[in-house]
């Protein structure tokens, strides 16, 4: 019974009370002479501020008989006017004046060009075609890596089967380090793995 | 036995009075009444000439072109208890929206059931298979550094080190980085591949993003033809226009060069990445033909796919 007529009275107040504009707090600032100083005090907040009173509150009465009733509502005010400060500050200023320098160009990807509208032609072309072209000679890259996945010694290994001979006539220095790799990693992958195998002995 | 007692039964049924009571007690309802009534009607209106209306076959004898005709296909090895699917046999020679036709599609290609991980693992396959990393960081012994020392052990105020290779230093190695051109190659099975088209195929269809064409030939080389085409049949913004084989009409090659959302694929160019980019798909009938024999084919093939290994390409080792 009590939260029904709490509801009922609220619900004939909420009549009587008028909202504040926001878009008079923010002229009546801008009027004001400390408080336009700063630029976006709005977006931003100060540290100093002025409190006012509101200006919707119930008063009944001129003059002497001026009095304002009893009401959930009532303003406090007017008290003593003083000045507020607080350290909290809000959100950073957008550079609004401020000149760009080094600015990079924003650059859209075109999704539509010749590349990308028809990037996976031919994908199924074993399937739809005649079964002689594989999707696997489509692919553009070193020979020892078309259609090979494997670890980093496996790879190394490839290498050299394809291109030793052509490593060995003009770039030593260059096979040399290959073969320096492998002798490292043949050691890591037999003899430096255990059950649980830690990130520097994976087989990448 | 059975049924010769059977038969005895029903022919001494349908003369029995109590059934022909009942007959005419639903003769005499309003039921009947009322389909009598439409009946009487509709002969009368079929009696009338005037407001008369030319049945279908003598429209079809005037002018053949004017009436849709229901074109049956022939479906290989279709399954009894699923019902093909049907679409309209489409024009590109007029603007406007002309059908020529009805036809039926296969259900194990047009209406598969809508499997996204399927979808999901042919796109990325069609992603990743074909990528190589060449991304390649020195590890120590990769360095061209001399092994001496770069300063000595004690003495000055620094930490100590060996080489200028170390990882400590700034201009050191990176111990566990990328290493190599690396290929991130791999095959789905073939079966995953085929479910794919056959998926992405039925999307298009069961969202009305499909379209059946008798060919794709245009009267006019503008390009602005095309795009009334287009907006008058609310298409999209981007349209696929697969055709039997590599040699397209002159006309329609002129007019989609300079539109970069309508493209042209052969049969063999068809993927599921493509399919699901542009909004709209438009087949040919040689290309829906074509398209169904080779899937129908490789679905139901149980042979291990020739891997691309050193028994099949041994010409590359």
């Amino acid at each position: 019974m009590f939260i029904v007529r709490k509801f009922c009275s609220i619900a004939t107040l909420c009549k009587t009370i008028k909202p504040t504009n926001f878009t008079e707090k923010l002229f009546k600032q801008q009027d004001h002479p400390t408080l336009c100083l700063t630029a976006a005090k709005q977006f931003h907040g100060s540290a100093v501020h002025l409190r006012e009173p509101k200006q919707d509150a119930i008063v009944i009465g001129d003059g002497d008989r001026k009095y304002e009733p009893q009401s959930p509502y009532r303003r406090h005010w007017p008290k003593r006017f003083q000045f507020v400060t607080s350290t909290r500050f809000g959100p950073t200023l957008p550079r609004v004046n401020k000149e760009l320098k080094h600015q990079l160009p924003f650059n859209y990807k075109d999704k539509w060009s010749d590349k990308s509208a028809l990037q996976g032609a031919n994908d199924y072309i074993d399937i739809l075609g005649d079964g002689t072209i594989h999707p696997v000679d489509l692919i553009k890259g070193p020979a020892f890596l078309i259609g090979y996945n494997a670890n980093e010694l496996g790879r190394l290994n490839r290498r050299l089967r394809f291109e030793g001979r052509y490593l060995a006539d003009n770039f030593p220095s260059e096979l040399e380090k290959i073969l320096k790799r492998i002798k490292f990693l043949r050691k890591k992958y037999n003899y430096k793995r255990g059950k649980r195998v830690r990130k520097r002995f994976k087989y990448r | 036995m059975l049924g010769q007692t059977c038969r005895k039964i029903t022919g001494s049924l349908n003369v029995s009075p109590r059934i022909e009571f009942k007959r005419y007690l639903w003769r005499n309802s309003i039921c009947q009444q009322k389909i009598d009534i439409t009946l009487k009607y509709t002969d009368e209106a079929s009696g009338s000439k005037a407001n008369k209306e030319p049945t279908l076959y003598e429209k079809f004898l005037k002018n053949p072109k004017s009436v849709p005709l229901i074109t049956s296909r022939k479906l290989e090895n279709c399954n009894k208890y699923r019902q093909p699917r049907q679409a309209w046999l489409e024009t590109l020679s007029t603007v406007e929206d002309h059908k020529l036709g009805m036809l039926d599609l296969h259900p194990d290609i047009f209406a598969v059931h809508p499997r996204l991980d399927i979808l999901y693992h042919n796109l990325r396959w069609q992603e990743f298979y074909k990528k190589i990393d060449y991304n390649w960081t020195p590890s120590r012994g990769d360095l061209d550094v001399s092994g001496g020392k770069q300063m000595p052990q004690k003495g000055t105020g620094r930490a100590r080190n060996r080489n200028r290779s170390s990882i400590m230093f700034r201009t050191g190695a990176k111990p566990l980085g990328p290493k190599g051109p690396r290929a991130l190659f791999y095959m789905l099975p073939k079966q995953y591949r085929v479910q794919g088209l056959c998926t992405a195929l039925s999307f298009k269809y069961a969202q009305n993003n499909l379209h059946i064409v008798d060919s794709l030939e245009i009267p006019t080389d503008d390009p602005e033809y095309i795009q009334d085409l287009i907006d008058t049949r609310f298409w999209g913004f981007s349209a696929l226009f697969v055709d039997d084989t590599d040699y397209m009409p002159e006309n329609i090659t002129y007019a989609l060069a300079e539109f970069p959302s309508y493209n042209i694929l052969p049969v063999y160019g068809l993927n599921v990445r493509d399919m699901l980019k542009h909004e709209t798909l438009i087949l040919t009938l040689a290309a829906v033909e074509k398209i169904e024999q080779k899937l129908l084919f490789h679905s139901s093939r149980n042979k291990r796919s020739s891997k691309f290994s050193m028994d099949t390409r041994y010409d590359q080792y």
